[in-house]
């Protein structure tokens, strides 16, 4: 691949758009990996050699094509909002940014039909105009793709109605460009979808997807003080199991995590616990009611969309907001993912709260899973060094807190840590070279 | 001559619509209790001595007062679509028949309110012109009233998703009139709904029910078959855990229930057991997909319209399973019973298995406390009331617990301590001489 000259590839290409310009090229060959104190030394220096934005689903073929005789690397690109290095060409090559496949296809019985550079924000507006909206979305809904979501992330914004993207029925069908020759057009449908979602696109390049959606709901942001963090996790819990309380967001922090939110800090009594949520219109009686009985005090409300200019959505102080609120203050912060789970979850994270304490200032994402209710912990960790950060992931872990480590870009680490078969089948049935995202499956790297 | 038919009575009710045809008063005082042969043995015969068909609140006041002023018995009728004598006068009396209190008060948002007498099949399809529907429906959602609902129903058709009607925020409000000589108007709000709430109006009289609405989806009809009941069973919790499938009905039963059904040709195989299932358009194909992996078969699958000739899927579930079958053969009844959260599943394999078809499984799955359980209304080949107790002792051996469909007496359906406490407080303050359904509430004791 050194001999490569990026030059003569882009004029290749053409008409296809290519970016060659060093300094663009290094901007987009990055995301928010610096979150992590670890991935930052690992990553910082990648960049791709070439950024090709195809305009249309044949100029994807072409490109593909192309590398595939030329043997180049090829990293898929939504916004780059993501984590852990998702999106960045660990080997080089070319950066295929998507964000100009942006078409809102269609919507049928609740079911959006979209180019995957689509920006959820702009999926939101087309589907809000027939009463519709996503089932859930990350807290970067404002700037993240629909492709780059479905590749790169897991829930969030809603997961507490509809659990997250592996949940069947979450995603109905996927068109796929396969990286070959000849490059193929996939169309899944039903299960077959499985084994691209959370792919980091690894293993096809996902061009067009089928969301389904939900009715839009009038929701209204509320935000709730505790008097600790106990009372704040009990209350996120109850709510998570009322089932007549209709809900789209229930994040609990304790003050050390809330402290960091600057625009909100005049609503927030200090040294509280707070809970945000996002709560139907007709439900909030029902909220108010339970959030008397659970020892909380309502200290801000407004009807979702109406955000002010000091304010933003709240849900951007939520999910993996919540560590760039403290980043902003602090750059020497990090933090985890984990799950707490099962009968007694709620004692997990009171044990781990009392383990660690501000050292690992908490947040919780209420979520349901499988059926009933469950708590991510996106706690943030004051870095102290990467050995004292696997001895608190050693410590959740022996603890019966799984953790999806947000400091690997390897697919296999961040997620469960089991080699998913058809993750793998699948990559080697359309990327036989292995040149989609390289570096990232482990499984592949193995094999 | 009873007092409720004495002249000085019947000048306190001077211009308001009274009958007292004996066949009228006969007819218009039953409900569907004789699917018990226990109940329609205790009930046969039992009759008010004037219906009064109030056209407003005001003219609900007046026969309250009336009734409080000359002590005259005074029983509330809905759609008398309830399965255990709710409605039924035990000692006579007024029986006021809320048909004509049938006005939409507003449709606003994700909230409305009715009068208590308007159907809710009507209440539905208002809602529907809005972009909005109810949460849940009974199985009657034809003939069932709004406030007849909330008096003596539970859940329903949407419970899969919603929960149950006591769930804090199914129910938003309740206006309701108390029975004294000068009677009172009292909206009830939050906590204070118990009061009222699956009272059987022993408590109060019900003019104006508030629900909490949900999106109006489009939906579609499916059956599925299973040869084997325990996998038809674990299908059934599995789907109704699918946090990514949206439903409305996830219903159970076992052959040879399905035999007794008529007009779903073709969709009932012999020998198999079936799961009726309402889900949103977008989830059938993810509905099919979870029916393949479990080992079934679709054997219907239709868009849901209303103004379909097909008899409703809901029609052949909840209270009006049993029902199909009585239509087919009189000699079967049924239980109700509750089933252990987390285990519902072995529960109900074990009772299946314990009984053979002498006992045929019905099982409403719907989430209770955020997870999805089961209650069953099993079909039961009656032989005599010992036997019918010794398989209620034999199905509380293995903790699935009775809430009695054989009484009419209000506490007979489950134990909730608090709720009947709160009812028997407030029925001193608005009944303070027991007049409201009188014989139902088993701890009242006048004073």
């Amino acid at each position: 691949m050194n001999a490569i000259d990026w030059e003569r590839a882009a004029a290749d290409l053409a008409p296809i758009d290519c970016i060659a310009d060093r300094a663009l090229v290094r901007q987009k060959s990055r995301d928010f990996f610096w979150y992590s104190p670890v991935l930052n030394e690992k990553l910082k220096a990648v960049r791709g050699d070439l950024v090709v934005c195809p305009a249309d689903e044949d100029e994807v073929r072409r490109t593909l094509a192309y590398c595939y005789a030329h043997d180049i690397p090829v990293t898929p690109r939504g916004a780059g909002t993501g984590n852990y290095g998702q999106a960045m060409p660990l080997k080089g090559g070319v950066v295929l940014d998507l964000s100009r496949l942006d078409r809102f296809l269609g919507l049928k019985d609740g079911v959006a039909r979209v180019q995957a550079g689509l920006k959820l924000i702009d999926l939101e507006a087309h589907s809000l105009k027939q009463g519709w909206e996503l089932r859930f979305h990350p807290s970067t809904r404002r700037t993240a793709t629909i492709g780059g979501f479905i590749a790169g992330g897991s829930g969030g914004v809603g997961s507490i109605q509809f659990g997250g993207l592996r949940s069947r029925g979450n995603v109905l069908g996927l068109r796929v460009v396969t990286m070959e020759a000849s490059p193929r057009v996939l169309e899944l449908a039903g299960d077959e979808v499985m084994p691209a979602i959370h792919a980091y696109g690894t293993n096809g390049i996902i061009t067009e997807l089928d969301m389904p959606l939900a009715r839009a709901w009038p929701w209204h942001e509320v935000l709730v003080s505790f008097p600790d963090i106990a009372q704040a996790s009990a209350f996120g819990h109850a709510l998570g199991e009322a089932d007549a309380i209709v809900k789209k967001l229930v994040t609990i922090f304790d003050w050390s995590t809330a402290q960091y939110f600057k625009p909100l800090l005049p609503h927030l009594p200090a040294g509280k616990a707070v809970a945000l949520c996002m709560i139907a219109d007709g439900s909030r009686e029902a909220f108010a009611v339970q959030t008397a009985e659970r020892g909380g005090t309502i200290v801000f409300e407004r009807p979702y969309g109406e955000e002010s200019e000091d304010i933003p959505p709240l849900y951007e102080f939520t999910w993996n907001h919540t560590t760039l609120w403290a980043l902003k203050a602090d750059r020497t912060i990090t933090y985890l993912q984990c799950l707490f789970d099962g009968p007694d979850y709620l004692d997990k994270i009171a044990r781990t709260i009392a383990r660690f304490g501000d050292e690992t200032p908490m947040h919780l994402e209420f979520t349901r899973l499988e059926g009933h209710v469950a708590a991510f912990g996106l706690q943030l960790v004051r870095y102290r060094s990467e050995q004292r950060l696997y001895e608190i992931i050693r410590w959740l872990e022996a603890n019966g807190v799984p953790v999806a480590d947000p400091h690997t870009f390897i697919l296999e680490d961040g997620g469960m840590k089991t080699v998913d078969q058809a993750q793998l089948a699948f990559k080697r049935r359309n990327d036989p070279k292995g040149l989609l995202n390289p570096g990232k499956m482990k499984a592949w790297q193995d094999a | 001559m009873t007092v409720a038919s004495s002249p000085a009575f019947r000048t306190a009710l001077d211009g308001l619509e009274l009958i007292d045809t004996p066949v009228l008063l006969r007819q218009r005082s039953r409900d569907f209790y004789w699917y018990s042969p226990i109940l329609k043995r205790e009930l046969d015969g039992k009759a008010a001595d004037l219906i009064v068909v109030p056209h407003s609140i005001d003219e609900v006041i007046r026969v309250a007062a009336a009734c409080a002023r000359f002590s005259v018995p005074l029983v509330v009728r809905g759609g008398a679509t309830g399965n255990y004598g709710q409605m039924v006068p035990l000692e006579g009396g007024v029986l006021l028949d809320m048909a004509k209190l049938d006005r939409t008060l507003f449709i606003t948002g994700d909230r409305a309110r009715f009068e208590a007498g308007v159907k809710l099949g009507d209440a539905d399809q208002q809602c529907q012109k809005t972009g909005w529907e109810l949460r849940m429906f009974p199985s009657t959602r034809r003939q069932a009233t709004v406030g007849g609902y909330v008096s003596g129903g539970a859940a329903g058709v949407g419970s899969i998703r919603y929960g149950q009607l006591r769930d804090m925020g199914s129910v938003l409000a309740m206006k309701v009139v108390t029975c004294e000589p000068v009677p009172r108007l009292v909206e009830l709000r939050g906590a204070d709904i118990g009061k009222a709430l699956h009272a059987y109006g022993t408590t109060c009289i019900v003019v104006e029910v508030e629900l909490a609405l949900a999106p109006a989806y489009p939906w579609v009809e499916m059956v599925a078959a299973f040869d084997d009941f325990t996998a038809a069973a674990r299908f059934a919790q599995a789907l109704g855990e699918a946090d990514g499938i949206f439903l409305k009905l996830d219903s159970l039963m076992a052959w040879p229930l399905p035999s007794y059904f008529r007009g779903l040709d073709g969709a009932l195989p012999e020998t198999r057991h079936v799961i009726m299932i309402m889900v949103a358009a977008a989830n059938a194909p993810s509905v099919r997909s979870l029916v393949a992996e479990r080992g079934g078969t679709v054997t219907l699958e239709r868009p849901y319209d209303e103004q379909s000739n097909n008899t409703p899927l809901f029609e052949y579930t909840w209270n009006h399973t049993t029902l199909q079958a009585l239509k087919v053969d009189k000699t079967v009844t049924y239980l109700q019973t509750i089933f252990p959260l987390g285990a519902n599943v072995e529960a109900l394999v074990a009772s299946h298995e314990m009984f053979g078809e002498e006992v045929m499984a019905h099982a409403e799955f719907q989430r209770r406390q955020g997870r999805t359980n089961c209650s069953s209304l099993q079909v039961v080949r009656y032989t005599s009331d010992e036997r019918l107790w010794e398989i209620v002792k034999q199905l509380d051996g293995i903790g699935i617990k009775l809430s009695n469909p054989h009484s009419y007496i209000l506490e007979d359906k489950g134990a909730r301590v608090l709720s009947a406490d709160l009812q028997l407080t407030f029925k001193r303050e608005a009944d303070p001489q027991g007049l409201l359904n009188p014989g139902k509430m088993s701890r009242w004791t006048p004073a």
